[in-house]
């Protein structure tokens, strides 16, 4: 699709081009018409000078005509003579002046009765021409002149002059009548070197035409004053002009001139065709608009390439780039290149504006993308946080709740908004709970204010609430903002978590106590092992001890004879081996003695178990802590004793604590396994040798405090926070489940409001500090349980 | 005089032992270290042939002591005294230790056990073929079948899948017998139904074991050199076990009889891949000459396969009527009498399945059926339902073949 601005704009280029033109266009019609006038004017004369010679020939003829009448009339022959002689002497004259076609004598009725050309018959002047010329001739006794008229022996047009024939006796009865003829128009117009299609006329009284050149016969005789120019001539009378269509259609300027001496208005009109009276004009005319119209052409063809080259199409570019820019396309350039011209700086600083525009609308949309982001944002956290955000106008009604707010109440958005909703979700003794929270929103902003809620469905959340003030700007409070937090599971979670706790406790106790058992086992099979054994040789012993024994008797019996058979002796030495009995008598004590000191082991281990596993009781009971240590190692010993040498260095005076023995026990073996554990992992590589657990207990003001130190691998700084996370461990799978020291912490600092500290050093060994408050600081007589 | 070590920590222990067993100083030269370090050196001093260690001892635990005493002194036989109770403690000495006593230990158990090794060593008295058979932990077994196996534990072990495998190889049933041996696992070690043992030793134990086995195992049988084939001894052995359970008279325990027969040749296979002489070269040389091994080595005198597997079979601490079956399938008749109708069932079956496995395959040398010893165990009659129960095992066997083609002893 074109589009049309531009060519309008060609348009007008083109105009401004060419108007400057057009008064050439005015000086050249204004020169032709100059031309024109000219021409005009001289024609005019021209014609009026021919009109004027021609009327003045005429007049002069007919006064020739007079004089020559004049004396023919007193010719002798013509009033006396008789028809014959008359028109003998007509004949002869008219010889002379051959220029009158016809002379005669014409009687008053008009009866021609002699004439210089012999007449056929009897003619007679038509009744009009004998009244003018020969009725006028008698009655004035001068000349008169007829009008033109058909001569009506010739049957030309001719002109009847009168002149009266004076009789004898003075009477005037006949006149002298020459009839004259306009032939010389012809020779006139010969003479006059006349132009092509200019014509002279001879206008007679009436209008009529009575001759013409160039010579139209149809013409002659006729009116002309059905012809609007000719009768303008002839209503002008001499010396008249008008141009218009002549009879033959042809434009003329007609000039006439009066005849004188006639009678009536009889004129000469001469014409000159218009045409060729403005040919030269005309002629000049075409060229000049030729000239003209090459300039204007030339003039256009330049407009049009200047002004697209330089205005239109860069326009046309700038157009472009601005409907683009207009349905939105800002990356739209002019892009005119060329360099300098006034278009191209025209297109630069519209592209300037255009990339103004784009960085801005890119800036804009940036921004408002930005905002729109921000706000989708921040709406986005309010629909999807779990916490409950509301506004409260402060006479409690609500205006605004989140989605969260309706996910927990159960309610939807157009219940809450518009009313006091908290009097719903807290409904009863709960909307006390509400008012004061209300009041101590007026006084500042609320933090975790935990409240039951009862939810559309009846059920109950625990919501923890927070609240900010919105102060208006004279420091009002315009509205609470409240978050809520539902709380529930959390604080199921947390009850979970307590009896997890305990169950945990209990878990790991049963744990270390398994690990224990192994332990235990083996610290028992050993000695179990070696005590039978023991009990074997004893028992096979005896079959010796028996003989000895029976030996014995028998020597016994022989001593009461008072004499003793060398035979029995005999007998006796054969019958006891000296050999078993030597080794019996090193042995057996020794196997008693091992077996005794077995059988303590074994039951210092069950003591210990027994002491160590106390019964469950929840009471806190006073605490020996050196003897609940002894315990401790004693039980632990198979856990320990591979791998290091266990020292204690006890406080001996140390007072009891109050705590739960049991609990307590689970720590410190805690503590010793960790320390044994850490110990071989140093000592894996079996280039340390054995290492070392001391256990140490001091009073240290109210507080017992027990360290217990290893030589083991030290805790790594990477993990030196998280030694009491629960389920945190290094060791490898199976070896256990990271809850020992977790499980210490909570036993030491919940259940004994107690610390538990460490000092590590990578390397070296670590040290735990637990610190216990003494059961009654300064009163030692409390009875101590283990 | 047969030369044991007592290696413990605990000083009382040993002088418990001591004084026990100080009755039997006559026949027993008794050494007792106080400790590894002690029991390094006496081992360095002179040959043992029995060695009794604790497990968990301060320097040295019982498991790296016995690697030692299996590298330096591998004729010596390898026991494990120890108080741990957790069965754990096995699987460390389970590819080192012979035998797994646990403290506190029964006295005659303890000599039995002394008893019954001196008796086994005598079926075997070279002492470099005591040696070459110390030092193996496992019985040769294809590794396609550890993957197998591995490949069932990996997935979701079920007993019937796993049993059936097990119980297709005799390497894997002596291994599984082996560890249930110990004395952790109380009753089950008195069962030779690897079903039982399974049970007792769990797969995540069987796994771990089984998986350190095969490691051994796979280094052995790609370096061992011998003519026999596993896959087809393997086979002989399924059939054998099915025919010597399927003719199990009723004085016999079926399982007895089942193990007896699956186990019966394991000796072969040890031949054939840790022997350096004798033996091995013996069986090869039977085969290439078209005769029966047992043939060969009874005309050459010394251990036969019977007697060697026996031997290793004994060791490991399974139920002497299967070691005496298996030590006596050739000559039945020689076996203790209590064990004589057991070893009679094992040598049937042995021979029925050598006929029918000809029959099919129309090679190897056949083994000569003892008169005796069909009597022994219910005469003719016996051999008809035997040889149908040959038939049917060996189309069984042949129909679920060991997943990849037989491994050559080189």
């Amino acid at each position: 699709m074109r589009i049309r601005v531009p060519t309008g704009l060609r348009a007008r280029l083109i105009l401004l081009v060419i108007v400057p033109l057009l008064p050439a266009l005015g000086l050249i019609l204004v020169d032709v018409l100059a031309i024109r006038r000219t021409s005009m004017n001289r024609t005019e004369d021209e014609l009026r000078h021919v009109a004027h010679l021609a009327a003045t020939y005429h007049a002069s003829r007919l006064d020739d005509t007079r004089q020559f009448l004049a004396r023919l009339s007193e010719d002798p022959t013509l009033r006396d003579g008789d028809a014959r002689t008359c028109s003998a002497t007509l004949a002869r004259v008219h010889a002379t002046h051959p220029e009158y076609p016809n002379i005669g004598v014409v009687g008053a009725d008009g009866t021609v009765e002699c004439s210089a050309t012999p007449v056929v018959g009897v003619v007679s002047l038509s009744r009009e021409d004998r009244d003018r010329v020969v009725r006028r001739a008698l009655d004035s006794g001068g000349f008169t002149l007829g009008d033109f008229t058909m001569g009506p022996v010739s049957r030309r047009p001719v002109i009847l002059a009168g002149y009266p024939i004076v009789e004898r006796d003075g009477s005037r009865r006949r006149a002298a009548v020459v009839s004259l003829d306009v032939e010389w128009i012809d020779r006139f117009a010969a003479g006059a070197f006349l132009a092509r299609e200019a014509t002279i006329s001879i206008i007679a009284r009436h209008g009529r035409i009575v001759a013409r050149h160039p010579s139209v016969p149809a013409q002659i005789g006729t009116s002309v004053t059905t012809n609007s120019v000719y009768r303008e001539i002839v209503r002008l009378g001499g010396n008249g002009v008008a141009s218009g269509p002549g009879l033959d259609g042809v434009r003329r300027l007609y000039v006439s001139a009066r005849i004188p001496g006639v009678e009536g208005v009889q004129l000469v009109v001469a014409g000159m065709p218009l045409a060729g009276l403005y040919g030269a004009a005309d002629r000049a005319l075409r060229w000049n608009l030729v000239l003209l119209s090459l300039v204007i052409a030339f003039s256009f063809v330049c407009a049009w390439w200047l002004g697209s080259v330089t205005i239109v199409d860069p326009l046309r570019q700038i157009l472009g780039a601005t409907k683009r820019i207009a349905r939105g396309d800002l990356s739209a350039r002019a892009s005119v290149d060329r360099a300098g011209d006034e278009m191209a700086r025209v297109a630069a600083a519209f592209d300037h504006m255009a990339g103004v525009i784009e960085q801005r609308s890119l800036d804009d949309a940036e921004a408002r993308e930005a905002l729109r982001r921000e706000r989708d944002y921040v709406r986005h956290i309010i629909d999807v946080t779990p916490a409950l955000v509301c506004g409260v106008l402060p006479d409690g009604t609500t205006s605004f709740v989140n989605p969260a707010v309706e996910a927990t109440t159960g309610y939807p958005s157009s219940e809450l908004i518009g009313t006091n909703w908290w009097r719903v979700c807290y409904p009863g003794e709960a909307y006390a709970q509400v008012k004061r929270l209300f009041e101590e929103f007026a006084s500042g902003p609320v933090h975790d204010f935990e409240m039951d809620l009862t939810t559309a469905s009846g059920t109950t959340r625990t919501v923890s609430w927070s609240s900010m003030n919105k102060l208006d700007a004279d420091g009002r409070v315009e509205e609470f903002i409240g978050f809520g937090m539902d709380i529930t599971e959390r604080k199921r979670a947390e009850r979970e978590r307590d009896r997890f706790e305990v169950q945990l406790r209990q878990a790991q106790k049963l744990e270390s106590i398994g690990q224990l058992a192994a332990g235990i086992a083996h610290e028992i099979n050993t000695p179990t092992q070696y005590i039978g054994d023991n009990i074997r040789f004893l028992t096979d012993s005896f079959v010796t001890i028996e003989q000895v024994v029976r030996s014995v008797r028998r020597l016994t019996a022989a001593a009461t004879s008072d004499e003793i058979a060398i035979a029995t002796l005999r007998d006796v030495r054969e019958g006891v081996d000296a050999e078993m009995l030597d080794y019996l008598v090193e042995e057996v004590p020794r196997a008693l003695s091992q077996s005794l000191d077995g059988v303590e082991r074994v039951s210092r281990i069950v003591r210990a178990m027994k002491d160590f596993s106390h019964p469950e009781s929840e009471d806190h009971k006073p605490i020996d802590v050196n003897r609940a240590i002894e315990t401790t190692l004693t039980v632990a010993t198979n856990e320990w004793k591979f791998v290091a040498d266990a020292v204690m260095d006890f406080d001996p005076s140390l007072p009891a604590v109050m705590g739960h023995p049991g609990e307590l026990n689970q720590v410190l073996l805690n503590l010793v396994i960790n320390a044994a554990h850490a110990i071989a992992e140093a000592t894996q590589d079996a280039t340390h040798g054995k290492g070392l657990i001391v256990v140490s207990t001091r009073r240290l003001g109210r507080f017992a405090e027990i360290r217990v130190s290893d030589t083991g691998t030290g805790i790594d700084d990477a993990f030196r926070d998280r030694v009491f996370d629960p389920f945190f461990t290094t060791k490898p799978v199976g070896k256990g489940t990271g809850q020992g020291l977790a499980i210490c912490h909570a036993i030491v600092i919940e259940r004994h409001r107690g610390q538990i500290t460490f000092e590590t050093e990578l390397g070296v060994g670590t040290t735990f500090i637990v610190t216990i408050p003494l059961a009654n600081s300064g009163d030692d007589a409390v009875e101590v349980a283990a | 005089m047969t030369r044991i070590l007592f290696v413990d920590d605990e000083i009382r222990i040993l002088d418990g032992l001591r004084r026990m067993l100080w009755k039997h100083r006559d026949r027993w030269s008794m050494h007792f270290a106080a400790g590894p370090a002690a029991a390094v050196t006496a081992l360095g001093q002179g040959p043992f042939d029995i060695l009794i260690t604790d497990m968990r001892m301060a320097e040295m635990d019982g498991a790296t002591l016995l690697e030692r005493a299996m590298v330096e002194s591998p004729a010596t036989v390898r026991i494990v005294l120890s108080g741990q109770t957790e069965a754990g403690a096995s699987e460390r000495a389970a590819g080192v230790a012979h035998r797994f006593l646990s403290k506190p230990c029964d006295p005659t158990e303890l000599a039995t056990t002394i008893e019954l090794i001196e008796t086994y060593r005598q079926l075997v008295p070279d002492r470099s073929i005591q040696a070459a058979l110390g030092r193996m932990s496992t019985v040769p077994t294809l590794p396609s079948v550890y993957e197998a196996l591995e490949q069932v534990l990996g997935d979701s072990p079920s007993l019937p899948i796993v049993s059936r495998l097990v119980r297709s190889d005799p390497g894997l049933t002596a291994g599984v017998l082996h560890l249930v041996s110990s004395s952790f696992f109380g009753r089950a070690r008195e069962s030779v139904n690897p079903d039982v043992a399974l049970g007792s030793v769990g797969f995540g134990r069987l796994r771990s074991v089984v998986m350190g086995m095969r490691d051994v195992n796979a280094t052995v049988v790609r370096d061992g050199g011998s003519a026999l084939r596993l896959e087809s001894e393997r086979r002989h052995a399924q059939v054998t076990a099915a025919v010597a359970r399927a003719i199990a008279p009723a004085s016999v325990d079926v399982d007895s009889a089942w193990a007896a027969g699956l186990l019966h040749d394991v000796g072969k296979l040890l031949a054939c891949i840790c022997l350096p002489n004798g033996l091995g070269s013996t069986i090869a040389e039977a085969r290439a000459a078209d005769a029966s091994p047992a043939d060969l080595e009874a005309m050459r005198g010394g251990p036969t396969h019977a007697s060697v597997g026996g031997y290793l079979l004994g060791l490991w601490g399974l139920r002497p009527d299967v070691v005496a079956a298996v030590v006596h399938h050739h000559e039945p008749m020689h076996a203790p009498p209590a064990y004589a109708t057991l070893a009679a069932t094992v040598h049937v079956a042995d021979v029925l399945a050598h006929y029918v496995a000809a029959s099919a395959d129309g090679d190897g040398p056949l083994p000569a059926l003892d008169d005796a010893a069909v009597v022994r165990i219910g005469g003719e009659a016996v051999l008809e339902s035997g040889r149908r129960a040959a038939i049917l095992a060996s189309a069984d066997g042949r129909r679920t073949a060991s997943p990849s083609r037989p491994t050559q002893c080189a």
